[in-house]
C-alpha cells in the first residue's frame, strides 16, 4: 500500500513546475501588456498637453502680431492726418506704449509657454499613469515631455520653417524602478525590466505658410515619431536612455513601423 | 493477494493518469490561450495608437504584424488576423480578430475556451469580419482555432 500512494507523485514533480512557469508567463505578459499601454498613454498625453501649449502660444503670438499691424496701420495713419502736432504726439506715444506691451506679452509667451507646457504634461501625464492627481510617492513611473525638437517659437525646421514633420514635442513615460515584493522579484527576473514609451504631437495650422504668425488657428495632434538629431541628444544625455539603434535615422526608421 | 493489488493499482494508475494529462493540458492551454488574448488586445491598442498617429492604414497594419509575431510566424500571419479600423469624426476604433492555433488541438476544451473568451456582444463583428473575407483562407482556418478579438477605441 505504502508502495501505490505516491505514484500520481512522479508525474505532479514533473508537471507543476511546469504549470505555474506556465501561469507566470501569463501574469508577466499581463503586466507587460498593461505598462505598454500605460505608458503609451501617459506618452500621448505629454506630448499632447505640451504641443496644446505650444498651439496656444502660436495663437496668442498671432494675435499679437495682428495687433502690431494694426497699430503699424493707425501709426501710418496718425503722422499723415491733419490733427494738432501735440495731439500727434499724445496718440503716437499711447500707440508706443501699446506695440511695447504687445513685445512684452510676445517676450512672455516665449519664455512662460515652455515651463507651462512641462507642468501640463507632468500633470496630465501623472494622473494618466497612476489614476490619482498628484500621483503617489515611489511608484516608479514617471512622465515628462522630452524636449521639443526646435525652439518654441516658429523658426523651428533645418531651413528656418515651420512645418509637420519637425515642429513635434515629444512625450516621454517611464517605468523607471523594477517593482517590489515577493511576486514581483520573480518577474523581475523573467521581463519586468524598466521600460520607457515615447510619443509625439505636432502643432499645426492649416493656413500657416512661414514669417510671423498672424492667423491663430493653431491646432494639435498626434505625431509619428521622427526625431531630430537635438531631440534625440537631448533623449540620450538628458534622460540616459539606452538605444540599441546608434544613429537617430535607424532609430526612426525602427519607430515609424 | 500481491499480484491481485498490484493490478488493482495498475488499474488506478490507468483511470487517473488520462484525467491528470487532460486536466494539465487544459490548463496549459487555458494558460496560452489567455497569453495571446492579452498579446491581441495589445495589438489592438497599437494598431488604434498608430492611425490615430500616422493616419495610415499600412502603417496601423504593421503594428498589429509586429504585435501578433509573438504568437504566429510572420511569414503565415496574414492568414491569421484581420484588422478593420473605422473612423466616425475623432472617434477611431480598431478592431482585431485574430486565430488562435490551440497547441493541444486533441482537446475539444479549446472551443469551449474560444467561447469564454468571445464577447457576446462582439459577436457580429466576428462575423462580419468572416463574412468580408469570403471562403478564403481565414474561413478554412477557422476550422480547427479559435477566433480571439480585441477592439481599442481612441478619442484623437
Amino acid at each position: 500500500m505504502k508502495k501505490e500512494s505516491g505514484q500520481i507523485l512522479v508525474p505532479m514533480l514533473i508537471f507543476l513546475p511546469l504549470l505555474l512557469m506556465l501561469l507566470f508567463s501569463v501574469a508577466n505578459t499581463t503586466l507587460l501588456v498593461r505598462d505598454r499601454v500605460r505608458l503609451q498613454n501617459g506618452a500621448d498625453a505629454a506630448a499632447l498637453s505640451s504641443a496644446e501649449w505650444q498651439a496656444n502660444g502660436m495663437n496668442r503670438l498671432a494675435t499679437a502680431n495682428l495687433s502690431l499691424a494694426g497699430i503699424a496701420l493707425l501709426k501710418a495713419y496718425v503722422n499723415h492726418s491733419n490733427e494738432p502736432l501735440k495731439q500727434q504726439q499724445a496718440r503716437l506715444a499711447l500707440l508706443d506704449g501699446e506695440i511695447r506691451f504687445l513685445h512684452s506679452v510676445k517676450s512672455d509667451i516665449l519664455t512662460v509657454i515652455p515651463i507651462e507646457a512641462e507642468k501640463a504634461a507632468q500633470r496630465n501625464g501623472l494622473r494618466t499613469l497612476i489614476g490619482k492627481e498628484g500621483g503617489r510617492a515611489n511608484s516608479g513611473y514617471g512622465i515628462a515631455s522630452a524636449g521639443v525638437s526646435g525652439k518654441w517659437n516658429f523658426d523651428l525646421g533645418p531651413d528656418g520653417s515651420f512645418n509637420m514633420e519637425t515642429n513635434r514635442v515629444f512625450g516621454l513615460a517611464w517605468r523607471s524602478k523594477t517593482k517590489k515584493g515577493v511576486l514581483n522579484n520573480i518577474f523581475n527576473l523573467m521581463t519586468l525590466k524598466p521600460a520607457y514609451d515615447l510619443a509625439a504631437a505636432a502643432t499645426y495650422s492649416p493656413s500657416y505658410t512661414g514669417g510671423e504668425p498672424l492667423v491663430p488657428d493653431f491646432r494639435t495632434k498626434l505625431a509619428p515619431i521622427i526625431l531630430t538629431e537635438p531631440a534625440w541628444r537631448f533623449l540620450k544625455e538628458e534622460h540616459g536612455l539606452y538605444f540599441i539603434h546608434e544613429n537617430y535615422e535607424e532609430l526612426n526608421a525602427a519607430l515609424r513601423h | 493477494m500481491r499480484n491481485n493489488e498490484k493490478g488493482q493499482a495498475a488499474v488506478e494508475m490507468a483511470i487517473v493518469l488520462p484525467l491528470f494529462f487532460f486536466f494539465f493540458f487544459a490548463l496549459a492551454e487555458l494558460c496560452l490561450l489567455y497569453n495571446a488574448r492579452q498579446i491581441v488586445d495589445l495589438s489592438a491598442f497599437r494598431a488604434c495608437r498608430s492611425f490615430v498617429a500616422a493616419e495610415d492604414n499600412d502603417q496601423a497594419e504593421q503594428a498589429v504584424k509586429q504585435t501578433l509575431c509573438a504568437l504566429t510566424p510572420l511569414t503565415e500571419l496574414t492568414d491569421y488576423f484581420d484588422l478593420s479600423l473605422f473612423q466616425e469624426d475623432n472617434r477611431i476604433q480598431a478592431t482585431v480578430v485574430y486565430l488562435y492555433k490551440p497547441v493541444f488541438p486533441i482537446l475539444p476544451l479549446s472551443r469551449l475556451f474560444g467561447r469564454l473568451f468571445l464577447s457576446q456582444n462582439l459577436a457580429p463583428a466576428v462575423a462580419a469580419l468572416l463574412a468580408k473575407q469570403g471562403s478564403s483562407s481565414f474561413q478554412e482556418h477557422l476550422a480547427h482555432t479559435i477566433p480571439l478579438l480585441a477592439q481599442v477605441e481612441l478619442v484623437r
